[in-house]
């Protein structure tokens, strides 16, 4: 749950006051206004400062419609001031698209990116998970870049183990082709597309 | 800074377009789960063979996977179940997972990350299982039941 005073206190200027909006608390069921961010639409993407809105109507309107600020905004309630002057622009927990319980460094992405790549060499899954915990890894390090994370060398391990188990899959996989043609090779066996070759003075 | 600006933009690239990724995902899934349905792994060397098996002569802990999920979506629970129980368990959370995957990108919320001990579980889970089904005695249980 986000704290009331988290939303309403941003210094939003094109927000106008919410006791000036319609009331959200007569209308019935289904009437919900263009600008309703709570009623309708989900995402947003109509609806101006979807973000300022809902935690600020639900706590401002007792008697509103809304059961609580935990609708689908409550996953960012810190990006909703893109325009700056955040009043957490030093800390780390400004950038973070989470709402949650605010705990910092989100290192969750660099462990994902190294146990996937330990997995591709234990395991021997080869690219079955060295190509995710590469990408993985390269989340993880844009999770560091954006203040969000400290794990750097356990991104760099993730990267590089996935790398490693992707060679080591794509070594698998020649080998074992060749493990498919070199027996037919030494039984004497030509191969539709190579009996051109044989023939010509080879 | 650049913080704030990231944050909208991925919540911008979060939005209805952000639902491609797990339908995509969803997508390819269904199309190898119906060439397993038409193509049984049952049929010897239909899918080559595991190099596992072939270089090692080791049952890995995804061996049998291919014939439990052809069971599974034919309906046979307990075929399913002998060739690889621990796939038995997991498909269907990976499922969930993938709904609740596919709806946070519909709502357009942020992605959540899962939690980093379960990356650590999971890799637990899966060597164990990986080594205990080599065990001779367990065999019967946990490795993949022989092909007739």
């Amino acid at each position: 749950m986000t704290q009331p005073a988290d939303p309403a206190g941003r210094p939003d200027a094109d927000v106008p006051p919410y006791g000036q909006e319609a009331p959200y608390g007569p209308p019935p069921g289904g009437a919900a206004t263009p600008g309703d961010p709570g009623a309708g639409t989900p995402a947003g993407a109509d609806a101006p400062t979807p973000d300022a809105g809902p935690g600020a109507d639900a706590w401002g309107a007792p008697g509103s419609t809304y059961a609580a600020p935990g609708g689908p905004y409550a996953g960012a309630p810190s990006g909703g001031a893109p325009s700056g002057g955040t009043p957490y622009a030093g800390t780390p927990y400004a950038g973070t698209p989470y709402a949650g319980p605010g705990y910092w460094p989100r290192n969750d992405l660099g462990v994902w990116s190294l146990v996937l790549g330990i997995a591709g060499i234990v395991l021997a899954c080869g690219f079955f998970t060295g190509i995710p915990a590469v990408l993985v890894g390269a989340n993880a390090r844009k999770a560091i870049a954006r203040g969000e994370a400290n794990n750097e060398g356990i991104v760099t391990a993730g990267i590089v183990l996935g790398w490693v188990s992707t060679g080591f899959g794509v070594l698998m996989a020649v080998l074992l082709v060749l493990s498919f043609l070199i027996p037919l090779v030494f039984l004497g066996v030509t191969l539709p597309w190579a009996a051109g070759m044989s023939s010509s003075g080879y | 800074m650049s913080s704030a600006a990231h944050a909208a933009a991925s919540r911008r690239r979060a939005g209805r377009g952000g639902v491609l990724l797990p339908l995509a995902v969803g997508a390819a899934g269904t199309a190898a789960a119906a060439l397993l349905v038409v193509r049984s792994p049952y049929a010897p060397l239909s899918y080559g063979i595991c190099p596992s098996v072939l270089l090692l002569g080791v049952s890995c802990p995804g061996c049998g996977g291919l014939r439990a999920t052809h069971d599974l979506l034919t309906g046979d629970l307990a075929g399913a179940w002998h060739a690889n129980p621990l796939w038995v368990l997991v498909a269907p959370l990976l499922l969930a997972a993938w709904a609740v995957w596919t709806r946070r990108r519909w709502r357009g919320t942020s992605a959540g990350v899962p939690p980093a001990w379960l990356a650590w579980v999971v890799l637990v889970v899966v060597v164990l299982f990986g080594v205990l089904r080599n065990v001779p005695a367990l065999v019967p249980y946990l490795g993949p039941a022989p092909l007739t």
